[in-house]
C-alpha cells in the first residue's frame, strides 16, 4: 500500500521510520514548511495524498488549500492525525519569535542556532548586559525564578493531553519510555529519531496496521544535524538526566558540525542582534516579564 | 476555681530558677531546636564581627565545616567564602543576588588614593588592593562563583545578624564600609547613611529565604544575633542608644523569621553573651569585643543542642518529582500551542517529498 505523511520538520523522520515499520509499503511525505510557501507545492501534494491508501498527518492550523487534513479526509482516505512532538521541558529557555505583528513589530530574526533563541540572551542583550554578565546569568537561581524547572511537568501534561484530545491515545507509557532514556529531544520541536520512530508506530496502530516489526531499528537521526540548545547542566541536574554543554550552529559549508559552549554561543548572539531591530527583540512573546524578573527592567 | 496560669510551667520560664541561681559558665538557654544537623553535614557561615568567632570554632570543633575559598592569609577573617563581613541583612541578600547575577552594583571599583584597586563589597579584605579594574573584576566573577557553590552545597547556613546601620550607594547596594572611611572618593555619588528598620529587614530576609530555597531546598538556616556593640552610631544621638535599637531589632527579625519558618533556627548567642549573671565578663576591658571564653560557652551550647549523631528531620520541601502532577496555566497552554505551530526554515534544506 501506498502511506503520505504530512508534518512538519518531523515528516522525515516519520516517514523513514515508516518505511521500517512496513516494510512492503510505498511511503511518500510532504513537509508543512515547503506547502505553506508554494501554492503549486500544496497543489502537488494535495493530488498525491489523495492517492493514497492511508495518511498520517499532523493536526495543523495552516491553511494548506488542497494538501489541509480536513479537505483530504473528505476524500475518504483512511487518516490518523497525530501531534507532532513538541517538548520545551528539557530547553525552557529556548523561544522561537513569531510573525510580524500589525505595527509592524516582532517577526523572526535570525541569531547563531537560526530563528531559535535563548529568551535569557536576548533579555541580557537588551538589558545591556555584556556577553560575561550575561553568562552569569545562566544559573539555578534565574531558571527558578522564570519557571525553568516546573516546564517538565506542564509540558508532560500538555503532551499527554494534547495526544488524548487530538489521537484518542494515551501516550504516558511510551513517554515513560521515552524518559528513561534521558533527554529525547535535540530542542523544543526536534525529538530524537527513537521519538518520531515510535509516533510512526501510533499512527499505524491508529490506522488498524500493524508495525510490530521493525527493519533496522529507528531510521538515521535527520534532525540531530539541525542546530540545537544546550540542555543547561542546572536544568540536567535537576531533570537527572545528562547535559549537553554545546550549542550546534548550521553545519559548516562543507557539511562539518559545528558546536559551541555557552560564552561563545553568547558572543555570536550579541553579534547577531546589534544587527536586530531592538523592537523586534523586545517583541518577542514575554520578554517584558523576563527583563522584570532579571532585574533588567522596571 | 481560677487557676494560676503560670502555675506548673518549668523552671526555665521563670527568672527565679531559670537565671539567677545559674551559674555563668552553666547557663545555657536553649530549651528546644527545630532541627539538628549531624557532623558530616556542611555547614556554612557569615556574618558580622562575631561570626567570624562561631566560623572559627565550627572549623576548628569537627564540623564539616564548608570553606569554598580559603583565606589568603592567617590574619584574615574566615568565613566559607571569602566575602569579608557581612553586617547587615540587605547585604546578605544582594550577596546571594549577586553571586545569580541578580544584583549588579553599578559601581564595581573604587580606586584608593595610591592608586590601587579595592573592591567595594569587600574593601579590607585584600590590602595590597588590585593593579587593574580588570583584575579586580575577574577576581570578583571567581568569588562569586564560590559563593554560588557555598550557597548550594551548605546543608545547614549559620548568619549572624550584626547591624542595622549602614551605608548604602545610589544604587541601593549596602556597603560595609562607607568610602569616606577608607578616604576614598567614590565614582557614582556618595552613599548614603541608612538605619534599617525591622520592616526593612524582614523583607530582605524573606527575599534571601525565598532565593536560598530555591537554590537549596533542603538547606537549613540558623540565625544568631551578634553580641558585640556598635563600635560607633551616625545617629545623633548616644550610641548606647543606638547599640540597644540596632540589637532589639536585629533579635525581633531573628525571632519573627524562625517563627515563620520550620527550616530557620534562632540561636541564642547574644543572650549567652550579654545574660546577666556573667556580669560584662565576656567582654573584653573595651566592653565590646567578645573573650575567647564567652565563644567557647556559646559553641558548647551549640554543638550541644544543635548537633546530632545523625541528622535530625528535614523540613518536607525536596525537589519536585520531574513528571509531577500539574494544571498547566492558560498561559503555558497559549505556549505550547504557539510551540506546536512553529515551523522549522531550516526544513527547506531538506529535499522535500520523496516519491
Amino acid at each position: 500500500m501506498k502511506i503520505g505523511v504530512l508534518f512538519n520538520c518531523q515528516a522525515h523522520g516519520i516517514a523513514e521510520s515508516l518505511r521500517r515499520l512496513r516494510p512492503d509499503d510505498r511511503v511518500i511525505y510532504f513537509a508543512i514548511p515547503h506547502l505553506i510557501k508554494s501554492k503549486e507545492a500544496r497543489a502537488e501534494a494535495g493530488a498525491r495524498l489523495q492517492n493514497c491508501d492511508a495518511i498520517v498527518a499532523s493536526d495543523t492550523h495552516y491553511r494548506l488549500g488542497p494538501a489541509a487534513p480536513e479537505r483530504l479526509r473528505s476524500t475518504g482516505v483512511p487518516m490518523a492525525t497525530v501531534p507532532p512532538i513538541v517538548f520545551s521541558g528539557f530547553h525552557p529557555d529556548l523561544c522561537t519569535p513569531g510573525a510580524r505583528d500589525e505595527e509592524g513589530g516582532g517577526g523572526q530574526f535570525e541569531g547563531p542556532t537560526g530563528m531559535t533563541h535563548s529568551r535569557i540572551a536576548i533579555a541580557c542583550f537588551l538589558g545591556g548586559l555584556t556577553p560575561d554578565e550575561a553568562a552569569a546569568m545562566y544559573n539555578r537561581l534565574v531558571f527558578r525564578r522564570l519557571g525553568y524547572f516546573e516546564r517538565y511537568a506542564e509540558e508532560h501534561a500538555l503532551l499527554l493531553e494534547r495526544y488524548r484530545a487530538v489521537a484518542g491515545f494515551d501516550l504516558g507509557p511510551v513517554f515513560a519510555k521515552w524518559a528513561a532514556t534521558g533527554c529525547f529531544m535535540h530542542r523544543d520541536n526536534h525529538p530524537k529519531a527513537y521519538v518520531l520512530h515510535d509516533v510512526a508506530r501510533i499512527a499505524c496502530g491508529l490506522l488498524g496496521l500493524d508495525a510490530s516489526e521493525t527493519e533496522g531499528g529507528p531510521p538515521p537521526d535527520f534532525l540531530e544535524h539541525h542546530p540545537h540548545h544546550a540542555l543547561y547542566p542546572e536544568i540536567a541536574a535537576h531533570l537527572g538526566v545528562e547535559p549537553v554543554p554545546v550549542f550546534r550552529l548550521p553545519n559548516g559549508i562543507r557539511g562539518e558540525p559545528r558546536y559551541v559552549g555557552l560564552d561563545e554561543f553568547l558572543r555570536l548572539c550579541y553579534v547577531a542582534y546589534e544587527k536586530v531591530p531592538r523592537r523586534a527583540l523586545a517583541a518577542v512573546d514575554g520578554m517584558a516579564g523576563t527583563m522584570r524578573t532579571l532585574g533588567l527592567a522596571s | 476555681m481560677t487557676i494560676h496560669p503560670y502555675r506548673g510551667l518549668p523552671a526555665h520560664q521563670f527568672w527565679s530558677t531559670g537565671v539567677a541561681p545559674v551559674a555563668a559558665a552553666e547557663l545555657d538557654p536553649v530549651v528546644s531546636v527545630p532541627f539538628t544537623f549531624s557532623p558530616a553535614e556542611p555547614v556554612a557561615a557569615a556574618g558580622s564581627c562575631f561570626a567570624q568567632h562561631i566560623a572559627r570554632h565550627l572549623k576548628n570543633s569537627g564540623y564539616n565545616f564548608l570553606q569554598v575559598e580559603e583565606p589568603l592569609s592567617a590574619t584574615e577573617p574566615v568565613f566559607s567564602a571569602r566575602y569579608g563581613n557581612i553586617y547587615t541583612v540587605r547585604q546578605l541578600r544582594q550577596l546571594l543576588a549577586g553571586a545569580y547575577g541578580l544584583h549588579r552594583p553599578a559601581t564595581l571599583v573604587w580606586r584608593r588614593p595610591d592608586g590601587r584597586f579595592i573592591d567595594p563589597l569587600r574593601p579590607q579584605l585584600f590590602p595590597d588592593g588590585f593593579a587593574t579594574a580588570d583584575e579586580l573584576v575577574a577576581a570578583r566573577r571567581e568569588h562569586l562563583l564560590a559563593v554560588r557553590r557555598m550557597f548550594e552545597d551548605c546543608a545547614v547556613f549559620v548568619f549572624t545578624l550584626g547591624l542595622t546601620e549602614a551605608w548604602v550607594a545610589p544604587d541601593c547596594t549596602a556597603l560595609p564600609a562607607p568610602p569616606g572611611a577608607l578616604g576614598i572618593e567614590p565614582p557614582g555619588g556618595e552613599p548614603a547613611f541608612h538605619n534599617f528598620s525591622v520592616a526593612e529587614m524582614r523583607a530582605d530576609m524573606e527575599q534571601f529565604l525565598t532565593d536560598f530555597r530555591d537554590i537549596n531546598p533542603a538547606g537549613r538556616v540558623i540565625l544568631t544575633v551578634s553580641p558585640v556593640p556598635l563600635v560607633a552610631t551616625y545617629e545623633a544621638r548616644h550610641v548606647l542608644v543606638s547599640n540597644t535599637y540596632s540589637k532589639a531589632a536585629l533579635r525581633v527579625v531573628a525571632e519573627e523569621t524562625a517563627g515563620a519558618h520550620d527550616h530557620v533556627a534562632y540561636f541564642p548567642s547574644y543572650e549567652i553573651i550579654t545574660a546577666p549573671q556573667v556580669r560584662g565578663a565576656y567582654f573584653e576591658a573595651d566592653l565590646r569585643n567578645v573573650r575567647e571564653e564567652g565563644v567557647a560557652h556559646v559553641m558548647r551550647v551549640f554543638s550541644a543542642h544543635m548537633m546530632s549523631a545523625e541528622a535530625g528531620p528535614a523540613p518536607a520541601h525536596a525537589a519536585p518529582a520531574r513528571e509531577e502532577t500539574v494544571v498547566p496555566t492558560e498561559e503555558a497552554r497559549a505556549r505550547y500551542a504557539a510551540l506546536a505551530e512553529v515551523l522549522c526554515d531550516e526544513e527547506l534544506l531538506d529535499a522535500g517529498p520523496d516519491a
